[in-house]
């Protein structure tokens, strides 16, 4: 029964993709309201939202929050990835096991627990607080992507290096790190565009001024349905294409089938 | 100058203790722990808290208490939100298995080269588009003024009103979990070997007949944690429950946040927290247990 499988395919890519459609259509609207059958044609919507006060400040901080998350998750992951493969660790199953509480404890219940230590410590509506929050949930994605390149690795490239006669950390350095590079590349791209788009633990621990381009669509999208929102939402229907090519450039996406 | 400062480092790692440099591993190690370190210090925090007793002024008194469980096993709103919370979840992860075995097998097994990549594109894109976004797309084609309103109203002259409704939430949900459950399952289907389902048609086994004796069988570990992934992220949802639900149709999560900024109950919101971790993990034991045990969607294969 082909056509059946393809109707069902067909159905599965038109629940993918036909949000993001409508989205977009919305933003050419010329109604100040989106309605059915959109009416006229405009582009005015982006410059308004892209210029507007609170897509800039979210902006802002949102780049502020998931770039110092991703600057974090370099070393912190690429560090656990090579010592959970390379080196004599004991625990090793146990300490795996503690380094996917970030994806088994529920975001929910993340953010309320970093809201309790961060009301200790004076941090909440730090934005630093919020891009180390958004690092912590997602660290599980940098270990792993470091950790498939690091068994993808030749162990003899290593072995070649430190015969040569090249120190450990030289060998780690020159060796060790260029091999590791598309792995940290995509992993760090993932912290980024994750920690762009993160929602929950960014609402529990941001103030007003601190608001995070999320939770900015987020209380817009409450007050109204202009179509300013749907040119922002736009730009993240962009970004999120553009993180795709990349990842195929850098990885290829046929990894993502293995 | 990066050749100086890799001899500074190994200069300052010759001076190390002995002791010290067998142990690098766990010097390097130490930044993952103590990151999710803070995350546990705060759980324990929660714990604690819920322990504790709710003063509408002071917030809580350090006076041990175990009113906020017995409030959350007392009052129906909590039951009825928990069993709304399992029950849509369950349904949404249900049915990315529905479909995500098919879009995952002919993800894989498509001869096309340029059909396979759509099919990937499609299938990434929701992970980088955030929630706020997807519950957007959904508000313009569900909500009043909205896609099928208009295409209802035409048709047949109702307009058809399905959002903040269940429905509305299962398809915001489902759009958001199915790319978790294709990418779950793609890896397990290209590990079944293809020659094996060659071999059942040419003992004269349909697709279809190959498909269901040979194939998922060999899929089960993949679509355990396919359902595990998509229900465990499907049960603890705020964002989802919130734009397309608007408060008829909350979740857990939903309610945890409003007792907390609301209500300023912080013990009752720490304990429906704990509540709700308990019974997620108990639903993923079960389900492990159970799949452990027999082969909990075909017989024989």
């Amino acid at each position: 029964m082909p056509w059946l499988r393809r109707i069902l395919i067909a159905g599965i890519v038109a629940l993918f993709i036909l949000p993001n459609i409508i989205i977009v259509t919305a933003s050419f609207t010329e109604s100040e309201v989106i309605t059915f059958p959109p009416r006229g044609l405009t582009l005015k919507w982006y410059p308004e939202a892209l210029t507007s006060d609170w897509f800039l400040k979210g902006l802002v901080n949102s780049l502020i929050a998931a770039g110092f998350c991703t600057l974090l998750s370099i070393p912190v992951g690429v560090f656990a990835a090579y010592a959970l493969l390379r080196m004599r660790i004991r625990f090793r199953d146990i300490i795996q096991v503690y380094l996917l509480l970030p994806f088994t404890v529920p975001l929910i219940v993340q953010g309320v627990s970093l809201l309790f230590v961060y009301a200790r410590t004076g941090l909440v509506g730090n934005i630093l607080g919020v891009g180390f929050a958004l690092m912590e949930i997602n660290i599980p994605f940098m270990i792993w992507s470091v950790t498939s390149a690091v068994n993808a690795m030749d162990p003899n490239l290593e072995n070649a290096s430190k015969s040569l006669g090249a120190e450990e950390i030289q060998t780690f350095l020159y060796v060790t790190l260029p091999s590791l590079m598309p792995g940290v590349l995509s992993g760090a791209l993932l912290m980024f565009i994750l920690g762009l788009n993160e929602f929950i633990t960014s609402l529990i621990l941001v103030t007003i001024d601190t608001q995070t381009l999320p939770v900015a669509l987020y209380t817009k999208i409450r007050t109204t349905i202009s179509p300013s929102i749907a040119a922002a939402s736009t730009v993240y229907i962009l970004l999120a294409l553009v993180t795709i090519y990349v990842l195929d450039k850098v990885v290829g996406l046929k990894n993502y089938l293995r | 100058m990066c050749g100086l400062l890799v001899d500074l480092l190994i200069a300052v790692k010759e001076r190390l203790p002995d002791r010290l440099k067998e142990n690098t591993g766990y010097l390097l190690i130490a930044p993952a722990i103590a990151s999710v370190g803070v995350m546990v210090a705060g759980l324990i925090q929660l714990t604690y808290i819920s322990f504790l007793t709710f003063d509408p002024i002071k917030l809580f008194l350090p006076e041990p208490s175990i009113k906020s469980y017995l409030t959350i096993f007392s009052r129906p709103v909590y039951g009825t939100v928990m069993v709304r919370t399992l029950g849509i979840s369950l349904l949404v992860s249900l049915s990315c298995l529905a479909l995500g075995i098919p879009y995952a097998y002919y993800l894989v097994r498509t001869e096309s080269p340029l059909l396979q990549k759509i099919l990937i594109v499609l299938a990434l894109a929701p992970f980088f588009i955030g929630e706020i976004v997807k519950a957007y797309g959904w508000l313009i084609i569900l909500g009043r003024n909205g896609l099928i309103s208009y295409v209802s109203k035409s048709l047949f002259g109702v307009e058809l009103n399905l959002i903040y409704t269940p429905f509305s939430v299962y398809l915001g949900l489902l759009q958001t979990m199915l790319p978790f459950a294709v990418f779950v399952l793609a890896p397990a289907v290209a590990a079944v070997p293809r020659e094996t389902e060659m071999a059942a048609q040419n003992l004269g086994a349909t697709p279809l007949q190959s498909f269901i004796h040979v194939i998922l069988p060999q899929l089960k570990p993949g679509i355990l944690s396919a359902f595990l992934v998509t229900f465990t992220i499907s049960a603890t949802e705020y964002a989802i429950p919130d734009l397309l639900g608007g408060g008829l149709v909350d979740f857990v999560a939903n309610q945890i946040y409003t007792v907390l900024f609301n209500s300023l109950n912080y013990p009752l919101a720490a304990a429906l927290s704990i509540v709700l971790v308990l019974v997620v993990s108990l639903v993923v034991y079960l389900v492990l247990k159970i799949g452990r045990v027999g082969n909990i969607f075909i017989r024989g294969g």
